[in-house]
């Protein structure tokens, strides 16, 4: 099981589960443990002047543990890393991965509607039920396994009580992957994206969003699409207020040869969207390697929304089987 | 007794600000009978100057409304009765006596002895002050409150000789002031209320006095908790611009701060009765941070003595989201105004006194605005006695009264208190777009 850090509550010590914002038990914000005992990230107070995740001497909230999480599997096939970014004031978007032992991996992306409500915890739990499902569909189809976990996200983030007329709700985009074969399922506007090591790279994904409806009725170009503002709205989503005969985009892929895939939202995205800006920011490397480094690109231009980044290798699961040979 | 400390701002700020207003709203609930049994210390000060027997209703009343308070006197409760002009005088339990310990004997001796107070003299507020201090002085446990009656200007001493009386004796004792009569001075019983954290009242006719010695007495017997300050913290490179309660009356303490190091400042609040509610309106600059950070503004905590019985944080979160940072908080909003009302009160009849009739005209007419916004009808109703208002046209009443500049800005330093939802319940607020 790959999950992300588990975290502490610095008021009360208490095992909190990794993407709260807020200490179940106490209340207090979470703080990343990475971050404990560290001085305020603001004015470099000492770590004892730190109380209730403030600093008492500038003020400035410390980081909340959701702020910047990251996950990778023991191998290194996958890579994760979510982050507030620069102008929001929390981080609405969560990813959950997962690998079994025989070489399937599995990851999750889902992004909070951030004109709702509580749409992180939309996100954060869907995010998790899906990658439940995807681990409890053992190794029956992937079709099948992604149906589950569109479902189970789906009743996730419908149940979350709606408390203001926004009801809370989030994005999806799911992938199980084993060596060379990609299987994917998506709802809104996460996207992903083929980095071969050799060869053009290709945007796997299609948006449920305002802007590309218009691409795709030929109203508009993309660039003119992408510059309205009405670009962001997403055209389906997951929450009580979705239509229930939904379903998500399915896509279907066998990757020709090694390289990387790149699951994000579009935090990521609004600064690549072309497959060819996502190679060119992401470099090469290991997937911790690049997930950190887009997530960081999209912070160095400007950070505008939280942005998620998941990393897989491909082949994957080659450890677990390494029998099994390259697609012919 | 159990305090409740509930803040109301708006907490997003546009880049850049730095100005974050916040209502607190302190209550106290649970009733004296739960709250530990501090002694209470209990001085009434009767004006007894010439000026009283005219119309000698003023005296008659004042010496009824004296022995009605005295009656009233839980037993075991310290008091004393000054009668004050040029001097004063303890009048109960005698001149040079300590404080006397109410039981059914004291108290029958001090209402006989009401008939002993004379109208004669001049009015030294000051010696009544000093009087007030060396009877209560010794009594440092008990919560030391006095009530104190003129009808007159302090016109036998020198305005410093009673400033340093008050000087002398702030946070020794609480006092409530009281005018009766068309003569005295509302910047005066002001100076007294305030320095002293009590409050200052206009008695219309002297048929009304003896029910506000009994309302005096009433709040004295629910005051329970003595020495409730309360604290704020504030990040370093900020200031507090204002801190002033703003519930049930205005009351500028901005000034009254004891400075905690290093970066808190603590404000008196006196004693507290069991079924309080007191809002207080802070306003503090905090350094801007960059969008998308939370900085904590501000943290009140409510203090008795060293013990720390309630707290609420003040929030500055920068967005760049103009719809967030442009609401304004209907606490904040509601007492602004009120705020903004007693503030034109008092230019106007800043300008009155300086003989400045444009400025004093210009002044009342926003006056009459805010009281038409806020719904003040009362306010609307005293004005009416100062200015006169013809359509679009207003002008100062060539026969206006001191008394009813008095009534005026009295009443518009006593608030309307806004109905809250608690901050915790209500919705909270998000970002709006995608």
């Amino acid at each position: 099981v790959i999950d992300p850090t588990p975290l502490l509550c610095i008021a009360c010590g208490t095992t909190a589960v990794p993407g709260d914002l807020y200490c179940e038990i106490c209340g207090a914000p979470l703080v990343d443990p990475a971050r404990a005992g560290s001085p305020c990230v603001a004015c470099g107070e000492a770590a004892s002047e730190i109380q209730d995740g403030y600093c008492r001497s500038c003020g400035r909230k410390q980081p909340a543990a959701r702020d910047s999480l990251t996950g990778t599997d023991g191998n290194g096939e996958v890579a994760a890393v979510t982050d507030r970014g620069r102008r929001r004031r929390r981080n609405e978007d969560a990813f959950a991965i997962s690998a079994t032992p025989d070489g399937r991996v599995m990851a999750v992306v889902s992004d909070g509607v951030s004109s709702t409500t509580d749409s992180d915890l939309a996100s954060q739990q869907a995010a998790e039920a899906a990658v439940v499902a995807l681990r409890a569909a053992g190794d029956r189809e992937p079709a099948d396994a992604l149906d589950d976990a569109y479902r189970a996200a789906l009743e996730a983030a419908s149940n979350l009580p709606d408390s203001s007329g926004s009801p809370p709700s989030c994005t999806f985009l799911a992938l199980i992957a084993t060596l060379y074969s990609v299987d994917l399922a998506s709802m809104g506007d996460c996207r992903a994206f083929w980095l071969p090591e050799e060869g053009r790279p290709q945007t796997l994904t299609e948006d449920d969003s305002w802007a590309a409806a218009q691409v795709t009725a030929g109203r508009m170009t993309v660039a003119q699409a992408h510059a309205d503002p009405k670009s962001h709205g997403i055209t389906r989503w997951l929450g009580c207020d979705a239509d229930p005969s939904w379903e998500p985009r399915r896509v279907q892929f066998t990757a020709p040869g090694p390289g990387r895939l790149v699951l994000c939202s579009d935090g990521l995205w609004n600064y690549t969207p072309d497959a060819r800006d996502v190679a060119r920011a992401a470099g090469v490397g290991s997937p911790t390697a690049i997930a950190s480094r887009l997530v960081e690109y999209a912070k160095g231009r400007g950070g505008q929304d939280n942005i998620t980044v998941v990393v897989v290798a491909i082949p994957c699961g080659t450890n677990a089987d390494a029998s099994k040979g390259p697609p012919t | 007794m159990t305090f409740s400390v509930k803040i109301f701002q708006n907490e997003f700020l546009a880049e850049g600000a730095g100005k974050v207003d916040a209502i607190v709203k302190v209550t106290s609930t649970g009733g004296p009978k739960l709250a530990p049994t501090a002694d209470k210390a209990v001085v009434l000060v009767v004006d007894a100057s010439g000026s009283m027997d005219h119309p000698r209703t003023k005296l008659l009343s004042a010496r009824k409304g004296a022995a009605t308070a005295v009656e009233l006197l839980p037993d075991g409760t310290l008091f004393a009765l000054v009668a004050g002009n040029h001097e004063a005088r303890c009048v109960y339990p005698g001149p040079g006596q300590r404080l006397a310990r109410a039981d059914a004997t004291t108290k029958s001796e001090a209402v006989a002895l009401t008939s002993r107070l004379q109208a004669e003299g001049g009015t030294a507020i000051s010696t009544w002050i000093d009087e007030v201090r060396r009877l209560v002085e010794p009594h440092t446990d008990a919560i030391r409150l006095a009530y104190l009656l003129t009808d007159g200007k302090n016109e036998s001493e020198t305005s410093e000789a009673l400033d340093d009386a008050l000087a002398r004796a702030t946070g020794v004792f609480q006092c409530d002031a009281r005018g009766v009569g068309p003569e005295w001075s509302v910047r005066e019983l002001k100076r007294i209320s305030s320095a002293l954290l009590g409050d200052a009242g206009r008695i219309a006719e002297p048929s009304e006095m003896e029910k506000d010695f009994l309302a005096f007495m009433n709040r004295a017997i629910g005051r329970t908790i003595a020495d409730v300050r309360l604290r704020v913290w504030t990040p370093k490179g900020s200031a507090i611009e204002l801190f002033s309660q703003v519930a049930p009356t205005i009351e500028d303490l901005t000034s009254k701060a004891a400075v905690m190091p290093p970066l808190s400042r603590e404000y008196p609040t006196g004693a507290w009765g069991g079924q309080e509610a007191r809002d207080y309106h802070l306003s503090v600059q905090v350094p801007p941070d960059d969008v998308g950070e939370e900085k904590l503004a501000a943290r009140v905590t409510l203090v008795v003595g060293n013990d720390v019985v309630g707290q609420g944080d003040v929030k500055a979160i920068w967005t760049e989201e103009v719809e967030l940072s442009t609401r304004i908080n209907r606490e904040v909003a509601h007492y602004t105004n009120q705020e903004e009302l007693a503030e034109y009160v008092d230019k106007g009849f800043e300008a009155l006194e300086e003989k400045d009739f444009d400025t004093a005209t210009e002044k009342f007419q926003r006056v009459f605005e805010l009281a038409q916004e806020a719904g003040r009808d009362d306010v609307i109703e005293s004005l009416a006695n100062v200015i006169d208002i013809d359509g679009d046209t207003v002008r100062i009443r060539p026969g206006w009264q001191p008394d009813d500049m008095n009534k005026l800005i009295l009443g518009s330093e006593r608030t309307v208190r806004v109905e809250s939802e608690d901050p915790e319940g209500g919705p909270s607020v998000d970002e709006a777009a995608s």
